[in-house]
């Protein structure tokens, strides 16, 4: 039997073996056809060890396919082991909110706001080194808007907190924050380079 | 100017898993057993809990343009998990026990303390529960997947903005190879006394989410010296003689520590603090 996974293959000379294991989520109600012609129902295949599949919800059921030749498959090495879950694509909250920092200010001019001041380019670049800076695996990730007077603002508004956060493009920013207990929170001129404030952390996370 | 992006702000990790390896698939009833009980210590943890189903193919290549699909297309029961899912509805932690494997896998992933000492709470609360007897442990890994997102033009993506061009894991012909490239490779390292750890380090670079994005994926997987047929000396020895296991996972912690370390630029390193 070729195993599932990567583990149980190990140390065993099955893991080198030619024949390989792939995996694929798939609905139980496709047919075999529409399984193969789905894009990703195959998964990708790794020759360097078994693979597994995943499940995404409880209306997909998992398979695990043997190929017997694998020929018939792309060789693409490129996505981690369909054993992770890594491999629901998930896109990165990092690559997400820079993507809309340069979509807004890429935004052209004949459909901006007459009346607002654009934000300046060291505003979106503080905006920018700050998003790399943020925790994002532990934080909700902030909206992002740009105010009439050339501020780029990051929100946090949850059902208990309220966090605005803006730069103008000093290499410093500043914050006002409140909770549902009342309590409030605000600096002014906090370094970008210093990355969140421990007390932003904390509502964020209470 | 335009650079990569590690996967989550100050942290590149978008994936860990840490598992524990049985020597054949678990009997329905270990399944039930197991869910009976994790379901009852850990649902405010993990609210949905699920079926996991597992079906077997047989593909062929007829050459003649043509797959024949054969096999048995009977779907049975294979294990179950038990999912948290983050803000953005998506799975943020698991609890899966499946064929032989029971495994945790965080997708929030914030520092390694937190997320040791939740899965050794989830595994030990589940491993006494199993007949170890007929089934003994005989592995157990530590998986991280890192994520690095470039944010410029695709074409501009090369692998010495994230990757030294020193490291020994990384082969040159990745650095000339333009935006899109892949290197796997696998070697064994020493834990305790006579364990043995598979590494299997993955680094590759393709669109994701279309934008060029590096992922090194770092398995390690520990064979134990010998099988553990009690939840005690599983606990006390994983790693070999007084080497229990919690020891053994912060060996193998420090291990993907030290490969990053070797394969990341130093400021990328900085970055998502694998050094100060």
């Amino acid at each position: 039997m070729i195993a599932h996974d990567t583990i149980a293959s190990y140390p065993t000379p099955a893991i080198f073996h030619p024949k390989i294991t792939i995996g694929g989520d798939f609905n139980a109600n496709q047919t075999e056809r529409e399984m193969l012609q789905e894009p990703g129902s195959l998964g990708r295949f790794n020759a360097f060890r078994g693979e597994y599949l995943d499940v995404a919800n409880t209306a997909m059921h998992c398979a695990t396919l043997f190929v017997v030749d694998s020929s018939i498959l792309e060789n693409t090495y490129d996505q981690p082991s369909r054993w992770t879950l890594a491999s629901q694509s998930r896109m990165s909250p990092t690559f997400r909110l820079i993507a809309r920092l340069v979509d807004l200010f890429e935004t052209p001019e004949n459909i901006r706001w007459p009346s607002m001041t654009w934000p300046v380019k060291s505003a979106f670049e503080d905006a920018r080194v700050f998003i790399t800076k943020l925790p994002l695996a532990h934080i909700p990730e902030p909206e992002i808007q740009f105010a009439d007077d050339g501020e780029i603002n990051f929100l946090w508004i949850g059902r208990n907190v309220h966090i605005d956060l803006g730069f103008y493009g000093t290499g410093a920013y500043s914050y006002f924050g409140c909770n549902g207990d009342g309590q409030e929170i605000q600096d002014e001129n906090v370094l970008v380079s210093e990355g969140l404030a421990q007390s932003i952390k904390n509502f964020l996370t209470a | 100017m335009a650079e990569y992006l590690p996967y989550a702000g100050t942290n590149a990790i978008q994936e860990a898993v840490i598992g524990v390896h049985f020597q054949s698939n678990f009997p329905s009833s270990d399944v039930d057993q197991a869910r009976s009980v994790a379901e009852a210590d850990f649902k405010a943890i993990f609210p949905r809990s699920e079926d996991i189903h597992e079906a077997q193919l047989k593909i062929d290549n007829t050459n003649q343009e043509t797959v024949r699909i054969g096999g048995d297309r009977a779907f049975r029961r294979s294990g179950f998990q038990m999912i948290k899912t983050g803000s953005d509805g998506k799975p943020s932690r698991v609890l899966r026990m499946v064929t032989n494997l029971l495994t945790v896998h965080f997708m929030e992933y914030d520092r390694w303390a937190p997320t040791l000492e939740a899965s050794l709470r989830y595994i030990l609360t589940i491993l006494p529960r199993l007949d170890l007897v007929g089934n003994a442990l005989q592995a157990f890994s530590l998986r991280y997947i890192d994520r690095f997102t470039f944010d410029g033009y695709p074409d501009d993506a090369k692998a010495s903005f994230l990757i030294k061009d020193e490291s020994s894991f990384v082969t040159k012909q990745c650095f000339s190879a333009g935006p899109f490239w892949h290197c796997h490779s696998g070697w064994f390292g020493t834990l305790g006394d006579n364990s043995r750890i598979l590494n299997q380090l993955n680094i590759g670079s393709s669109m994701i989410d279309n934008a060029p994005t590096v992922t090194i994926d770092h398995n390690m997987i520990c064979k134990m010296e010998r099988l553990h047929n009690t939840v005690e000396s599983f606990q006390d020895s994983s790693g070999g003689k007084n080497v229990d296991f919690k020891a053994s996972l912060n060996c193998l912690h420090k291990m993907n520590r030290d490969t990053l370390s070797d394969v990341l630029v130093e400021d990328m390193s900085r970055q998502i603090g694998l050094v100060t």
